[in-house]
């Protein structure tokens, strides 16, 4: 059910909120959501689909630099950071504040495998 | 095939590659292919049988070209990939649907076991401060061995009797 799968996504979020975690979003490789939660702090054009598409694009264009699979990436601005798991045909986008540890958020992609393991199968590659 | 018309010469004298054309075309849209399929209609009756046999060379064509496309960087390709409001949002229903229609085990949705320092927000911050100074420990370590002390030594004496009988008036 989606309503489990967010609640589980939303107690992930809880857990890291005081780490600097603003949301989850779990997207096709054109930013449209299978699962998203986020908390107020977002920026509000932080979970469209254009800006979302726009890291899945670069992390496809990362697989054709000759060096193998691009596994994640790591966008770091003035105001946010963002933090995006290739787990194709799937991505999982962090985003989360400037100041939050990164190393603690890539951590969460153990926590997230599962799942989008899962819901990957929903979407054709 | 060797057909050199009045038209064709000049469309293809349009089509001539310049600095501005992209060696590749977009794989996403069906322009290829429609030009292709537009040639064919103009020259179909002239090819014959050989339409079939067309078709497949159009595919194998298409197929080598998405093929040379997955692998080349292409950022001016980039801007032209965006979805429309209504497929947005059809396709974020169909996700809905098909995730309620799925069966996600519990273990996967059991919540993880917590952090030893999960109340300490940004621990590594704090562990990673410079420790107190050497005065200041020594001063900790008397002051909790004086307490220490101080408590095993604690006795009571009693200066009256212990057991006093209530009833003597």
């Amino acid at each position: 059910m989606i309503e489990d799968a967010t609640s589980y996504m939303q107690s992930v979020l809880e857990s890291y909120r005081k780490d600097g975690l603003h949301a989850i979003a779990v997207t096709d490789r054109d930013g449209v959501p299978l699962l998203k939660v986020a908390d107020a702090e977002i920026p509000e054009h932080a979970l469209r689909q254009n800006f979302l598409s726009t890291f899945g694009m670069a992390t496809d264009q990362a697989n054709k630099l000759g060096i193998g699979k691009n596994k994640l990436m790591v966008f770091a601005y003035s105001n946010i950071q963002i933090i995006l798991f290739n787990k194709h045909p799937l991505l999982v986008t962090l985003i989360a504040s400037v100041n939050a540890n990164t190393g603690l958020l890539l951590k969460l992609e153990e926590q997230l495998h599962s799942l989008v393991s899962c819901i990957s199968s929903l979407v054709d590659a | 095939m060797g057909c050199c018309c009045s038209t064709e010469d000049s469309s293809s004298l349009q089509d001539e590659p310049n600095a501005h054309t992209r060696l590749l075309q977009d794989p996403v849209s069906n322009s290829y292919q429609t030009g292709l399929n537009n040639s064919a209609n103009e020259y179909g009756n002239s090819y014959g049988n050989s339409v079939a046999q067309k078709t497949d060379d159009q595919s194998a064509q298409y197929k080598v070209l998405q093929q040379i496309a997955n692998k080349v960087i292409d950022v001016g390709a980039l801007d032209c990939q965006t979805l429309e409001e209504h497929e947005y949002a059809e396709r974020a229903r169909v996700y809905a649907q098909s995730i309620n229609k799925i069966h996600i085990p519990q273990s996967i949705l059991r919540k993880k076991k917590p952090f030893l320092l999960m109340d300490v927000s940004n621990a590594e911050r704090i562990l990673s401060a410079p420790p107190i100074s050497q005065a200041d420990y020594n001063l900790m370590t008397a002051a909790t061995e004086n307490l220490s002390s101080a408590y095993h030594t604690i006795q009571v004496t009693h200066t009256k009797d212990l057991v006093v009988s209530l009833g003597k008036g």
